[in-house]
């Protein structure tokens, strides 16, 4: 903590203002609204002072100085505006300008570069330099990164990107003075799953958006904040569309989710919108054969087939998909509930279902996603944390960096990009787990009841690296991560209770990363409607022969029972399909195929890991033949003649949900029975980061990267 | 006074004055000409017709940077843009919409390479709505069509630009 006595006193362009020590001049120009110009200083990235472009004239110093690399000091008079500031600043521009070339009007950047906008207020209307330009070579850097390097400034943002926030560092500076150049070391593409944030760092054109490459202009695209439904950490995005198309997606600015980063399928992932397989028109099963027809006649046939199946006593099935917005899934779950069918799930990935009271801890994360950087001690169960969660990864890396100590177990060896400390990769994990519970609890001398106890001395003693890890753990600041390995995994309710007990034992934060962007949404109806008890899971709804199975924006290959669910639409008597995309299952098993909206069409709100509520917007006006998902739904509800909330009704139980869960998440006390096995065999699961969700799948500009090209 | 109006009336003097402002007239050179046979003269300055404009080798100027459209304040230009299989900037459409346009020669003054330009045509018609539509193939067809005599009255008036 800084006490008074250490604030010292700056004074900036005339105006005394307080500073901390330690703080550099730009932090507090910046703080107090005084701009200084830069190229290479970024909030998020160390100080190169490279660039030269920041610099100002302080009093009692023989040149100007790089206001990024100055520490404030007590009494220091600055001026950011005299006129040796500007002639420093003019000159650094003119030098810098020697060899940028003059593509403007060509380069995507124009309009939004830093450069072009600096130069017209620090730059000569003439050059000075008659001499030839320099050109420089470009590397490929894969299908999303563009690169332009006869444009680079070496400013190093890119370069520093890559060794402090990917933690790979895939570009490096290569030779010397005029000479020197950014490049890929050994010529490789950029792989890094944020590697699109070298486009936003890159102050020029150098480096830029590939699939976006030479279509719009910056002024020409409108701004729409948005949510993106790739993941379950609710990245704020930036949609910038022309016409009612997406052309490209950018981060929004917000430090308690992903800070200024983005993953690449936020990014990128949107361009599976616009495939060439999407749900048009609604059809009809006819003698065999898919017709056109109305919304309304399709409608009318779905509502059709549930009143006949729910009056008949006959069974009928559900699938969710856990990516849709929580209004959706409360209208359908909601829908079920009214009609009694119980079969209904969105747990695409999850292996086993042994506990049946599975949805009284709703999985999420009971810290901030901001906490995290502050965690001393993180234990990682059974997760490609990078693949599944980048934003996440990356705040763990930050907590790595400033020195905790982070823990594996796993099934598998996975890429990481920051120190770990225990890594304990075995086919039999699960057992690691327990060994390491043991541990905690010969450590914290902790009573536990006994059905506990006995089931612990099946379990191996802890052996050093077991130890190592409670002890660990067992401090102040300490989290524990279930990831999406853990979840699909055969032995996932004996690994859940493990780390629950393992909390509660060390008193450690709980983080439970969750499959789709929204399923926390979707698990919240287990809250608000009480008669969750008797519904059927995943596994056993695919495995029993309905008379009608609905899915509604699901594709079988969202799901790990891709083999099971394909067996089950074929043995349905009727199957009804909301999707926003056609697949070869569908033309031949489906009787009714409805087209809905994808999550870059609609509006609605979607829930993160960490309980956060946030709404998204739409992209686009509909035409009056359109209907939104919303409105498919209320009129499903209309045709079966029951009464449906409001939306503004939806959104207040959605609070209340959210609430409870806050106040009533109790971790899972007890080990279930071992001997429960769930009826699938154990399978390895791939977990592809850009197959997880329908529109990724189609994303051309992903499925051409190194990772999109691997499912294949 | 009212026997100097009658003297007036009756010695017609008004019709006489007003008969010789038409005699003058008579003789004067005349300002109109018999168009279409004849022409008036126009300066190079004259702002007709759009074009796009060619290289010598054939390649169009265009390369997509969308500042006419930018700075067309009739919004009459429509431009939608992609990188060319030789990796080059280039247009996929280019439309002007010829009842939008108001002749203001913005767009000729923004274009970075010469590509728009107003030539000195100021006789066309279209018979049906949508024919006020340019492409960038009528553009094109009629920046090579006019080429010489607009890179002329351009040349006249460079020393002025």
């Amino acid at each position: 903590m800084t006490d008074t006595k250490n604030k010292i006193t700056v004074t900036i362009d005339g105006i005394e203002h307080d500073a901390l020590p330690g703080q550099m001049l730009i932090e507090l120009t910046d703080q107090t609204g005084t701009y200084v110009p830069r190229f290479c200083y970024h909030e998020k990235l160390s100080i190169a002072a490279n660039c030269r472009m920041c610099l100002v004239e302080v009093e009692n110093s023989n040149s100007a100085l790089p206001a990024c690399a100055t520490p404030v000091s007590d009494g220091m008079i600055v001026h950011t505006k005299s006129k040796p500031a500007k002639t420093a600043q003019e000159s650094t521009m003119e030098f810098l300008l020697i060899n940028h070339p003059l593509d403007c009007p060509i380069c995507d950047q124009g309009g939004e570069c830093e450069l072009q906008d600096l130069a017209y207020a620090y730059g000569k209307n003439d050059s000075r330099f008659d001499i030839q330009k320099q050109t420089k070579k470009n590397d490929d850097l894969g299908p999303l990164v563009s690169t332009d390097m006869t444009r680079c400034i070496m400013c190093t943002r890119c370069v520093r990107f890559g060794t402090e926030i990917a933690g790979i560092q895939e570009l490096g500076t290569i030779g010397r003075g005029e000479s020197s150049n950014i490049s890929t070391y050994v010529s490789k593409t950029v792989d890094h799953e944020l590697s699109g944030n070298i486009i936003d760092l890159c102050p020029v054109g150098a480096l830029n958006n590939k699939p976006y490459r030479y279509t719009d202009r910056t002024w020409e695209l409108d701004q729409i904040e948005s949510i993106s439904p790739h993941d379950c950490v609710g990245t704020n995005i930036m949609i910038h569309k022309k016409n009612d198309i997406i052309r490209r997606i950018v981060p929004k600015n917000n430090p308690d989710i992903n800070e200024t980063w983005i993953a690449d399928r936020d990014r990128f992932g949107f361009d599976g919108i616009y495939s060439e397989d999407r749900a048009i028109s609604p059809q009809l099963r006819v003698n065999s054969d898919l017709d056109n027809v109305k919304v309304a006649d399709a409608m009318d046939r779905s509502v059709d087939m549930i009143k006949s199946c729910s009056n008949n006593g006959q069974s009928i099935g559900v699938l969710v998909s856990p990516n849709l917005s929580t209004e959706e899934q409360y209208l359908l779950s909601d829908f079920c509930h009214q009609l009694g069918i119980k079969a209904i799930d969105y747990r695409l990935r999850q292996r086993d279902f042994s506990e049946k009271s599975d949805r009284s801890f709703i999985p999420h994360m009971n810290i901030n996603l901001s906490d995290i950087d502050s965690m001393k001690n993180t234990l990682i169960l059974g997760s490609d944390l990078r693949k599944e969660t980048p934003i996440l990864a990356h705040r763990i890396k930050k907590s790595a960096d400033s020195g905790s100590s982070i823990h594996i177990i796993n099934s598998h060896e996975s890429e990481y990009h920051f120190q770990i400390g225990q890594n304990i990769i075995n086919d039999d994990w699960v057992n690691d787990i327990g060994r390491v519970l043991k541990a905690a609890i010969n450590l914290t001398k902790n009573h536990l009841p006994n059905n506990i106890a006995d089931h612990l001395d099946t379990i191996d003693e802890p052996s050093v690296k077991h130890e190592a890890i409670a002890v660990s753990l067992c401090q102040s600041k300490s989290l524990i991560i279930i990831g999406i390995g853990a979840y699909s995994d055969s032995q996932y309710q004996i690994i859940r209770s493990y780390a629950h007990i393992l909390s509660s034992v060390c008193q450690t934060n709980l983080c439970e990363i969750s499959e789709g962007s929204n399923m926390i949404g979707a698990s919240i109806h287990g809250l608000i409607n009480e008669s969750t008890d008797q519904t059927l899971n995943f596994s056993e709804i695919i495995q029993m022969n309905h008379d009608l199975l609905i899915m509604y924006g699901i594709e079988p290959n969202d799901t790990i029972y891709q083999a099971e669910l394909i067996e089950c639409m074929k043995s349905t008597n009727n199957l009804v399909v909301f999707t926003p995309y056609i697949n070869e299952y569908f033309n031949q098993h489906a009787d009714v195929i409805i087209p809905i909206k994808t999550h870059y069409e609609g509006t609605g709100s979607m829930i993160n890991l960490e309980l956060r509520n946030q709404s998204f917007n739409h992209i686009q006006s509909m035409s009056a033949d359109e209907f939104s998902n919303i409105e498919l739904l209320m009129s499903m509800y209309q045709g079966m003649g029951i009464q449906s909330l409001s939306v503004s009704e939806i959104n207040d139980c959605i609070q209340k949900g959210i609430e409870t869960i806050a106040i009533t998440a109790e971790k899972i006390s007890e080990i279930p029975d071992t001997t429960l096995t769930t009826f699938l065999p154990k399978k390895e699961t791939i977990f592809n980061m850009y197959n997880t969700d329908n529109v990724l799948r189609r994303s051309k500009p992903l499925q051409n990267t190194k990772e999109g090209l691997s499912s294949k | 006074m009212n026997m100097l109006q009658l003297l007036k009336k009756l010695s017609l003097i008004d019709f006489i004055k007003g008969f010789i402002v038409t005699l003058k007239a008579f003789f004067r050179r005349k300002v109109t000409v018999q168009y279409p046979e004849v022409k008036t003269p126009l300066s190079p300055r004259f702002r007709g017709k759009l074009a796009l404009m060619r290289y010598d080798n054939g390649e169009e100027r265009c390369i997509a940077c969308k500042l006419c459209s930018a700075v067309c304040p009739a919004q009459a230009i429509t431009i939608e843009s992609e990188e060319r299989a030789d990796g080059s900037r280039r247009t996929v459409k280019f439309e002007i919409d010829a009842f939008k346009c108001i002749y203001c020669g913005f767009c000729e003054e923004a274009c970075p390479v010469d590509s728009i330009v107003e030539t000195n045509i100021f006789e066309y018609h279209m018979t049906e709505n949508h024919q006020r539509i340019q492409t960038k193939e009528m553009l094109l067809a009629t920046g090579d069509q006019h080429k010489d005599q607009t890179i002329k009255n351009k040349k006249k008036d460079s020393r002025y630009r």
